[in-house]
C-alpha cells in the first residue's frame, strides 16, 4: 500500500471548536507541510463535499475526504481534537478523531482512491475497537498512534 | 421524491455549467484586467493593447469553455472536438458565444465519444493513429458545420431573448428581486453554478459592450454573508459566536462564502437576512450605475476592489458591500436575538437534534423494498460521492457481516458516478436520488450513518 499515515500528518490536541474551523486549520497545516498551495481552494472543495452529506462516521470519528485539484499529492491525516465538546455539523454526538483524506484529481486518481478505500475500510474496523480508540485518546506521542494505524493498514 | 430529483437535477446542471467555466476563470480575469486598463475609458488607455479585448471575448473565452466542456465528456479527444464545434458556433453570430460554447463543446465531445465507443475496439493494430486522427477531424468538421448552421443561430436567438428578458428586468428596476433566487441557491452550494455558470458569461457579454457589468456583483457581494457573521459575533452566543470571528475573516478577506452557509442553516430564517442584504446591495448598484469590469473570483473584498471601474468605481463597490452588510446585519441581529428568546425555536432545535440523532443511528427507511428483492443477490455496492471514504467504511463493516453469515455475495464500494452492475445499492439518504438515477435497476437502500451495525445486521438477516 503506497499511502501510509506519516508522523508529520498526525496532529494531537488540534485547535478548533467547530467543523468549519477544524477543516480550515487542516487546510492551513497542509499548506505548511507542502501538500497544498491553495488552502482556500482546498477548503472550498472539502466544504462542498461536506455540503452533500456529513462525513460524521460515529464512534467519535469524522472522516472528511475529497478528490480535488488543490492538493499536490495524496494526503492522509489523523487528528485528535482538543475541544471535548466538538460535534460535527448538527450531529449530537461528540467527535474526538478526525481522519482526513485528500486525493488529487487526474489519471492516477482511480488507483489512489482504491488505496484510500482500503485504508478507510481498515479504519472502519479500528474505530469500532475500544482498545484502540482508548489508546488514541490518551497517547501523548504521535508515534504510538502512527504504529497502531500503520500496523493495521499494512 | 420529485423535489429531491429536482434538487439533484439542478445541482447536476449547475455543477456541469460551472465546471466548464471555473477552470477558465483566470482567463476571464485576464480579459477583465486588459479591458479595465487599456480600453479608451480604462485606467491607462492604449489603442494597441486594447486590440486584445475583442478577440479574447469573441474567440478565446468561448473556445476555452467549449474545450473544457468537451474535456469533461471525453478527455483530450472530447476537448479538441468540443473546441472545433465551438468554433462553428462562434463564427455563426456576432455576439460572444458563451451559452453556445456550453452547448457545443459537450455535444462535439459526445459525438466523438459515441464514435469511439462503437469503433475503437474494432481498429486493426497499427491503424490506431490514422483512425483516431481522421475520425476526430471528420466528426468535428461535421459538428462544427452543424454548430455554424444550426446551433449558432438558435443560440443567438436564445441569447438575445435572454438578454432582452434580463434587460427588461433591469429596466423595470426589478433586478434586486433576483436575490430571492440567488441567495437561497447559494446556501444549497449552488453558488459556483450560479456565478460561473450564469452570471460570469452574462457579465462578460455586458462588460464587452459597456465596460462593466452589474451581473458580476450579484452573487459575489460579500456583504450579505458578512452581515450574518457580524450579527452572530455581536448578538449570538456559544460556539457559533466564537467561531464567527474567524469565519468572517475567511469570508470577507478570503472570499470563501461557503463558510457562512452553516450559520444560515443553523437558523434558516436568516435566509431573509441574506436576501435582504443582497437586494439592498443590488438596488444600490443599480441606482448608482455601478458594475465590475471582470469576475471577482473568489468573492473577496480584494477581488471586488481590483475588478472595480476607474474613478468612483472602488468607492461605489465598497459602499454597495457596506449597504448589503448593514441590511443583512440588521435583519440577522433581529432574528438571532428573537430566536434566543423564543421557546418555540428551542423546541424546534430539540426536534432537529432528535431527527439528526435518529438519522445518525441509521433509522432512515429504505426507499424501495419489493417482495423477493433480497433473493439471488450477488453484488452489493455501498456508494458515496467520492467512493473512497464513507462508502469504504460501510462496505468494510457489511463485508465482514456477509462473510460471517457465509453468504456468497460480493460487497464493494464505489463513487455514485461509477455505479455499474449491482443488485443492491446502499447510500446515505441525501445521495439516494442520485444513485437511483445512475442505476435505476438496483434495489436502493438509504442509510443514515455508514457505520451503523444494526442496519447491516437487518440486511444480512434478509439476505440469509
Amino acid at each position: 500500500m503506497a499511502i501510509k499515515v506519516e508522523r508529520e500528518s498526525i496532529w494531537l490536541d488540534f485547535p478548533g471548536t467547530a467543523r468549519e474551523e477544524i477543516i480550515q486549520n487542516i487546510c492551513f497545516k497542509l499548506k505548511d507541510i507542502g501538500k497544498t498551495d491553495d488552502p482556500s481552494g482546498l477548503y472550498h472543495d472539502i466544504m462542498e463535499r461536506e455540503g452533500l452529506v456529513s462525513t460524521f462516521a460515529g464512534h467519535d470519528t469524522a472522516i472528511p475526504h475529497v478528490v480535488t485539484n488543490h492538493i499536490n499529492s495524496p494526503a492522509l491525516c489523523f487528528i485528535r481534537v482538543a475541544d471535548p465538546d466538538l460535534t460535527w455539523h448538527g450531529n449530537s454526538e461528540n467527535v474526538t478523531f478526525v481522519v482526513f483524506s485528500a486525493v488529487p484529481k487526474g489519471e492516477a486518481a482511480a488507483t489512489i482512491r482504491a488505496e484510500q478505500s482500503q485504508i478507510f475500510g481498515a479504519l472502519a474496523l479500528l474505530i469500532r475497537t475500544p482498545d484502540v480508540t482508548s489508546v488514541w485518546k490518551v497517547a501523548e506521542d504521535a508515534e504510538v498512534i502512527q504504529k497502531s494505524l500503520n500496523f493495521t493498514l499494512s | 421524491m420529485r423535489e429531491n430529483n429536482l434538487k439533484t437535477g439542478v445541482q447536476s446542471l449547475g455543477r456541469t455549467l460551472s465546471a466548464m467555466v471555473m477552470p477558465n476563470i483566470g482567463a476571464f480575469i485576464a480579459w477583465g484586467f486588459i479591458t479595465a486598463l487599456f480600453i479608451p475609458t480604462g485606467w491607462w488607455p492604449n489603442e494597441s493593447l486594447a486590440a486584445l479585448v475583442g478577440p479574447m471575448i469573441k474567440y478565446l473565452l468561448p473556445l476555452l469553455i467549449g474545450y473544457t466542456g468537451g474535456k469533461m465528456i471525453h478527455k483530450d479527444r472530447g476537448a479538441v472536438a468540443g473546441a472545433i464545434t465551438t468554433m462553428g458556433v462562434i463564427v455563426s453570430a456576432d455576439i460572444p458565444m458563451f451559452l453556445g460554447a456550453m452547448i457545443a463543446g459537450p455535444l462535439g465531445a459526445v459525438a466523438i465519444r459515441e464514435f469511439d465507443k462503437r469503433i475503437h475496439h474494432r481498429i486493426k493494430p497499427g491503424f490506431e493513429m490514422l483512425v483516431n486522427n481522421f475520425s476526430l477531424g471528420i466528426i468535428a468538421m461535421i459538428t462544427a458545420i452543424i454548430g455554424y448552421l444550426v446551433m449558432g443561430p438558435l443560440v443567438a436567438v436564445l441569447t438575445k431573448a435572454l438578454g432582452s428578458g434580463v434587460g427588461w428586468i433591469v429596466e423595470q428596476g426589478l433586478l434586486p428581486l433576483v436575490s430571492i433566487i440567488v441567495e437561497p441557491a447559494k446556501i444549497l452550494f449552488l453558488n459556483n453554478a450560479i456565478n460561473h455558470g450564469v452570471f460570469t458569461p452574462l457579465g462578460a457579454q455586458q462588460s464587452s459592450e459597456f465596460g462593466k457589468s452589474i451581473y458580476y456583483l450579484i452573487e459575489t457581494n460579500p456583504g450579505p454573508g458578512l452581515g450574518v457573521l457580524l450579527a452572530y459575533m455581536l448578538v449570538g452566543k456559544g460556539a457559533a459566536q466564537k467561531s464567527a470571528y474567524g469565519a468572517s475573516i475567511i469570508h470577507f478577506l478570503g472570499g470563501i462564502h461557503e463558510i457562512y452557509f452553516p450559520y444560515v442553516l443553523m437558523k434558516p430564517r436568516l435566509i431573509i437576512a441574506v436576501i435582504g442584504g443582497g437586494m439592498a446591495g443590488l438596488a444600490f448598484n443599480m441606482i448608482m450605475g455601478n458594475g465590475l469590469v471582470g469576475p471577482p473570483s473568489p468573492g473577496s473584498i480584494f477581488a471586488e476592489i481590483l475588478m472595480s471601474t476607474k474613478g468612483m468605481g472602488v468607492v461605489l463597490t465598497l459602499a454597495s458591500i457596506a449597504v448589503a452588510a448593514a441590511v443583512s446585519f440588521a435583519i440577522s441581529a433581529f432574528i438571532i436575538r428573537g430566536s434566543m428568546e423564543g421557546e418555540d425555536d428551542l423546541e424546534a432545535a430539540k426536534e432537529r437534534v432528535a431527527a439528526n440523532k435518529a438519522e445518525a443511528k441509521g433509522m432512515a427507511a429504505p426507499v424501495a423494498d419489493q417482495a423477493g428483492a433480497y433473493e439471488n443477490v450477488k453484488r452489493i455496492i455501498v456508494a458515496c460521492d467520492a467512493g473512497m471514504g464513507s462508502s469504504a467504511m460501510g462496505a468494510s463493516v457489511l463485508r465482514n457481516k456477509v462473510k460471517e453469515a457465509k453468504l456468497d455475495i460480493e460487497v464493494t464500494n464505489l463513487a455514485i458516478n461509477d455505479l455499474d452492475e449491482a443488485d443492491i445499492v446502499i447510500t446515505q439518504r441525501e445521495l439516494t436520488a442520485r444513485a437511483q438515477q445512475k442505476l435505476p435497476s438496483a434495489l436502493h437502500l438509504s442509510i443514515g450513518n455508514f457505520m451503523d451495525s444494526a442496519f447491516y445486521d437487518d440486511l444480512v438477516k434478509k439476505l440469509v
